[in-house]
């Protein structure tokens, strides 16, 4: 497996569970949302967790710099940790209107972040890094939790 | 490598950079729509010096700004380039493209040579200055197929005027041995199939998936659809020579009708559940590209199938405008610390978009009916004036809000 194929899954997985928790925000249950935000949330955090520890420190070896995109990256990592908040605040008011809204900002800025990860870091990464690296990245990877 | 693709903190380009052409881009949409309601009785005539004044403006000042204001705001998303100094470059070439469409369209009306000079100097200004600059950071990068589509429709726009610009020569009394009748389809199906059609395919390649959860294209098609295109336009550029090559057209446009049917496939298959009114402008969009398709194709009518075409590419510059400004003003408040800035529907309402989607339908159903029924070109230009009206007041609004909480706006400080 490839470091694009195995991040680039886990975006796709994050996009459907936040769908999920959407349809139910349109329904108006606010159980339901809660809950499927918390899937998405955990899922999206994790997925930053490894690539704050475990992808961008490599990625910034390859390139030999630590102030380039991967600051970008963070950056917009806290972004979206700013936004998911406010989603959590939505969810607890009930506030269907803002949620929503919500919403639709936090999906343009993931999608536009995930976007720059897909076609430039993870791509790069992949030309550059060799197979067995690889696979040691994606273990430990897959070792982290929240 | 990522010093040339400049990935850096502020890579979004000033907000005002996409605003300000789409606000005049929208201006020149309510001009196109009340030439309709005036000059509608000289449409048959594809040649008449109004059908030219409307269809410029139409395709430079609506169409030719509001594809600039997005290609300036994408490329940094979708290829990681930034454009130096896109203030100054928008700016120069917000203007330029404004002031050289307005000689144009004039000089159509009032055939006068120094208008026609004026209108080449502009024109080219305006549309080979960002040519260069968009194409010379396009030619850098690692492509997808995005940005490949991108990378052919600009390029075939520098064609496309290139050929306006030649025919204008003939028009203000230099002497070329040419043919004007050759050069004017050319110039005619480069600009509508290599550079408006493209650009908005290899748009949607990105933004259907992105912005609605929706299944992506199949990669084998996304890849070469844009070189495909590029090839069979060359091709078709030589029909002079091999007259055969003058059915080339036929392939290009049943491509893009392939590509209509596809993208409605994809996004009902969208896993967001809102369907807001950029979902059904992409949807109103697709269709009448598909149905364009079919009536250039077999040949039915010339006017009903420029209708069509208008409406597809109108309703995606809705579709994505609708997207866009909202989130650019909370974007650009949210990265600079405002803790109150405006939400997305704070900014324009989903109900107004929706209101504005039924107007445009309304629009072009009517306009649609109008080829057989004269009459009604009065409804449906009235119609598309408010549609543009309200565009603008939307734009003007969120660029308001936008300055609003810049200066009465709570902010965080770093
Ligand atoms: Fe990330
Ligand atoms: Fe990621």
């Amino acid at each position: 497996m490839s470091i694009a194929n195995y991040l680039t899954k886990e975006h796709r997985e994050c996009d459907n569970k936040f769908a999920k928790a959407e349809a139910a925000a349109a329904k108006g249950d606010f159980v339901e949302t809660k809950e499927e935000f918390l899937n998405f949330a955990d899922d999206t955090l994790l997925h930053f967790k490894k690539e704050e520890e475990q992808f961008f420190p490599l990625f910034e070896e390859l390139t030999g710099s630590s102030d380039g995109p991967t600051m970008v990256m963070k950056y917009e990592h806290e972004q979206v940790r700013g936004l998911m908040g406010k989603m959590a605040q939505a969810i607890e008011s009930e506030d269907k209107d803002a949620y929503l809204s919500l919403a639709e900002s936090m999906m343009i800025l993931l999608q536009q972040h995930n976007m720059k990860e897909e076609q430039m870091l993870y791509a790069m990464a992949d030309r550059l890094v060799d197979n067995t690296k690889v696979e040691v990245l994606i273990s430990k990877m897959e070792e982290l939790s929240l | 490598m990522f010093q040339n693709s400049g990935l850096s903190l502020n890579q979004a380009p000033p907000i005002m950079v996409v605003l300000r052409l789409f606000l005049i881009g929208s201006i020149f949409g309510l001009v196109a729509s009340i030439m309709l309601f005036f000059w509608h009785d000289s449409l048959t005539d594809i040649s008449s010096s109004k059908t030219l004044a409307l269809t410029h403006t139409l395709t430079l000042g609506l169409m030719g700004s509001f594809m600039l204001g997005a290609l300036f705001q994408m490329m940094p998303v979708l290829c990681g380039v930034f454009i130096k100094s896109p203030e100054n470059i928008a700016i120069r070439v917000t203007y330029t493209l404004a002031i050289g469409t307005i000689f144009l369209v004039t000089s159509f009306l009032y055939t006068n040579t120094i208008l026609t000079i004026f209108a080449m100097i502009f024109l080219s200004l305006a549309i080979f200055s960002s040519v260069y600059i968009i194409s010379k950071e396009l030619f850098k990068i690692k492509h997808s197929s995005s940005s490949k589509g991108m990378l052919v429709s600009i390029l075939l726009f520098a064609l496309a005027a290139m050929l306006g610009i030649l025919m204008l020569s003939l028009r203000a009394g230099f002497e070329i041995d040419i043919n004007y009748l050759n050069l004017k389809a050319l110039h005619f199906n480069i600009a509508l199939f290599g550079w408006i059609a493209m650009l908005i395919v290899s748009v949607s390649f990105q933004v259907i998936e992105m912005f609605y959860v929706a299944p992506s294209y199949k990669k084998i098609y996304s890849n070469y659809l844009p070189i495909s295109i590029f090839i069979l336009l060359l091709l078709y550029s030589f029909n002079q020579f091999i007259p055969i090559f003058s059915s080339v057209i036929n392939i290009v446009i049943a491509i893009y009708m392939f590509h209509a049917i596809y993208t409605l496939i994809n996004i009902k298959r969208k896993k967001r559940p809102i369907s807001d009114a950029t979902f059904w402008f992409w949807i109103v969009g697709m269709i009448s590209l598909s149905l364009f398709g079919i009536v250039y194709i077999l040949d039915i009518s010339t006017i009903l199938s420029a209708t069509l075409f208008v409406s597809f590419a109108i309703s995606i510059l809705f579709a994505m405008s609708y997207k866009i400004v909202p989130f650019l003003v909370w974007f650009h408040l949210n990265a600079k610390g405002y803790f109150d800035a405006p939400m997305m529907y704070e900014v324009i309402s989903p109900k107004y978009a929706k209101i504005n989607l039924y107007i445009f339908i309304v629009a072009i159903f009517t306009l649609i009916i109008a080829t057989k029924f004269i009459l009604l070109y009065y409804i449906s230009s009235t119609l598309l004036l408010i549609s543009f009206i309200m565009l603008y007041l939307a734009i003007y609004g969120a660029i308001s809000k936008y300055n609003y909480t810049l200066i009465n706006g709570k902010k965080f400080n770093f």
